[in-house]
């Protein structure tokens, strides 16, 4: 698999297992790599196998990826904390512990924007906007 | 003399006093044991990046914490706590203070604040009355820049306003408007409560050359944007003004003269290890309450009293969590923005603390964390995709939560003293001595019982209480120490904030607080380092 269908197959399974379409590439190549080093290439590369063969096949893509991912043995670990990943810009590895991210990932935490909040830290629109129910992003 | 006046910490009060003696041209230095750190813009980086988004996390310099040692809320490495009950809050050691990672709310003291031991038989009196402070207090909103909302505040527990707030109040948040609408004016347990705005030292317009608050929901530990109030405002005028700052500088001596009542000089040992003296005609400790009393602990000096280090208060803190049936959209704005003040006061305070209550803007808080919310959806229930989102979704946005700060009487027997233990700088550690009762642990089982009520009446589908009914946390809010009072017997300063002992000598903060009240004591604080730097201007008159 080289690194482009690497990161396209990635891309692909972060959107359906985060319920977000629009990722950015650039957070997704980092977080790719981030889990690459916390749970090593043998099991990202059967994670993404796995998600290539259910994408190519005819079940509906949220119950295959149910089954084949999510309650797999195998491969639900690494998926569980690819989504905590994106949500909130921290992953536990293989021994436990809490991995942190830089400034940018946090800033791209999806788990604010899954509120309809910000980030704290970042200001969320002009004074006042809090005063106002929020719209649900996309 | 080298100096008119040398002040001890550049936290709130040292800096406005600093400000306001140099601005009437009298010659000042602003001693400070931690330095400035980091720019604003970088410090909020240290807070994106950090693990665990701790009140500390955008001032981890580490080596800070080995020069100008402080207490913090992961370990106990610097406070020798000797009990029976565990004191749990902290202060920054740093130019600006603890207004650093201040939320920022700023109630006043009511009128009975200052007389409990007169109207209800417990605690001790001020020398001072509301009254006598209450055009301090608008000086001290005018100058930090306080948003509120005058009409719902004038005659509040009796505390009459005499000059409208310098801002309006700060926009209510969304889940306000269903908190007024629901509990306004309703009868809990026999008391009418009403819903207020809170009263903040955060921009609502420009004010001050800030900007007004653009809800970074940060606050805290940082405003990235300083429309939060932060002393470090106060530390840049007094300088602008020719006060001088000496950072990375710890005083561990005020040296008196034989008779000891008169203060003639300031030991200090700079971070490099240099050792220094300052000398001037007064002399201003405002190195907030725990290293105001060591420090005079130390130097052996205004304690004719024996008061120096004892009264310690907190206001111990507790909260409760709701699901609401609507969305309230928590994370927005500043992390709250109303309150009940309606158990602020009453006979009951013969027995029972008072409380005052804060609505939350942050869902639940430690209660339960969005990422609390979230591990438990993926880890333990492998949600995922849209229906994740919408489960997240569904719950956080109608997570509310209230909170509760009690008063502590005053206790002679709580204390601060110095232990045999030497802090990295070789200097002894506070030992702390304190004890929580049963007045404030009947606060704390009503306010459960009012939290309880309050959800029910917002129709709320699900309650979560701390387990432990006697457990609290620390409001950050570290009162006493150096009480005030006009017999010298009995108290460390006059109703002046001067020393009984040593008439050159001024002490200003939480510290001198005779009671803890309910509010949060910044505005006090302020109120009176600002009728104490008139005070000292007049000696020069």
């Amino acid at each position: 698999m080289d690194d482009q269908h690497k990161l396209t197959l990635f891309m692909g399974l972060s959107q359906t297992l985060t319920g977000f379409e629009h990722l950015s590439d650039g957070i997704g190549r980092d977080y790719l790599e981030r889990l690459l080093d916390g749970f090593g290439e043998q099991a990202m590369a059967a994670l993404l196998t796995r998600y290539d063969t259910v994408i190519a096949g005819d079940e509906d893509i949220t119950d295959a990826v149910k089954t084949a991912i999510m309650e797999d043995q195998e491969h639900s670990p690494l998926a569980k904390e690819l989504i905590m990943l994106w949500y909130t810009a921290q992953y536990k590895d293989l021994t436990g512990s809490l991995q942190q991210g830089t400034a940018a990932h946090y800033y791209n935490s999806l788990i604010w924007k899954a509120i309809q909040a910000h980030p704290p830290g970042v200001s969320g629109g002009i004074y006042g906007y809090w005063a106002e129910a929020p719209e649900m992003p996309q | 003399m080298s100096y008119d006046v040398a002040i001890v910490g550049a936290g709130i009060a040292g800096s406005l006093i600093a400000y306001r003696l140099a601005s009437k041209g009298l010659k000042v230095i602003l001693l400070e044991a931690g330095h400035t750190g980091e720019e604003r813009p970088k410090m909020s980086l240290r807070y994106a990046e950090a693990k665990y988004k701790i009140p500390s996390s955008p001032y981890n310099d580490k080596i800070s914490y080995q020069k100008a040692p402080a207490p913090t809320v992961i370990n106990d490495n610097y406070y020798d706590q000797q009990g029976p009950n565990t004191f749990k809050s902290t202060y920054l050691r740093r130019t600006g203070g603890s207004t650093w990672h201040w939320l920022g709310n700023v109630p006043r003291f009511i009128p009975s604040d200052f007389k409990l031991k007169s109207n209800y038989d417990v605690g001790c009196d001020w020398p001072i009355n509301y009254a006598d402070l209450e055009p301090w207090y608008c000086e001290a909103e005018e100058e930090i820049g306080v948003s509120g909302n005058h009409d719902e505040w004038n005659g509040l527990h009796g505390g009459f306003r005499s000059k409208p707030f310098p801002m309006s109040a700060i926009a209510l948040s969304y889940g306000d408007g269903i908190l007024y609408d629901t509990l306004n004016n309703t009868n809990v347990g026999g008391t009418t409560i009403t819903v207020n705005s809170t009263p903040q030292a955060r921009n609502s317009v420009f004010y001050d050359n800030r900007s007004p608050c653009l809800g970074s929901s940060s606050c805290v530990p940082i405003c990235p944007y300083s429309a939060k109030y932060d002393a470090s405002v106060h530390v840049r005028k007094a300088v602008e003004l020719g006060a001088e700052l000496l950072e990375e500088c710890i005083v561990t001596r005020v040296e008196g003269n034989p008779s000891k009542d008169l203060a003639v000089a300031l030991h200090y040992q700079t971070w490099e290890g240099t050792k220094g003296t300052i000398e001037a005609n007064h002399y201003v400790i405002t190195a907030h309450s725990i290293e105001t009393a060591k420090l005079l602990l130390m130097s052996d000096i205004a304690n004719s009293s024996d008061q120096v280090g004892r009264n310690l208060m907190d206001h111990l803190n507790g909260a409760a969590g709701a699901i609401l049936p609507d969305p309230v959209y928590p994370f927005r704005g500043p992390p709250t923005t109303s309150g009940i003040d309606s158990f602020r006061d009453g006979d009951f305070r013969q027995t029972t603390a008072a409380f005052r209550m804060s609505m939350g803007n942050n869902a639940w808080g430690r209660m339960e964390s969005p990422d609390a919310t979230l591990s438990n959806l993926v880890r333990n229930n492998g949600e995922f995709g849209k229906a994740l989102r919408d489960k997240l979704n569904y719950r956080i946005t109608r997570m509310f939560r209230i909170s509760y700060t009690t008063e502590m009487l005053p206790n002679p027997d709580n204390r601060v003293t110095l232990s045999d233990k030497k802090d990295a700088t070789g200097l002894p550690r506070p030992q702390l001595h304190m004890i929580v009762d049963d007045y404030n642990i009947k606060a704390f089982t009503r306010a459960r019982v009012v939290m309880s009520d309050l959800f029910d009446r917002l129709g709320a589908v699900e309650k979560k209480f701390m387990d432990d009914p006697r457990a609290y946390k620390g409001a950050g809010h570290i009162i006493g120490t150096c009480k005030m009072g006009d017999d010298p017997t009995t108290s460390v300063v006059n109703r002046e904030c001067r020393s009984h002992d040593m008439s050159n000598l001024f002490i200003v903060g939480a510290s001198v607080f005779p009671t803890s009240g309910t509010a949060n004591p910044t505005l006090t604080v302020v109120a009176l380092a600002l009728k104490a730097a008139e005070t000292i201007c007049k000696d020069y008159a």
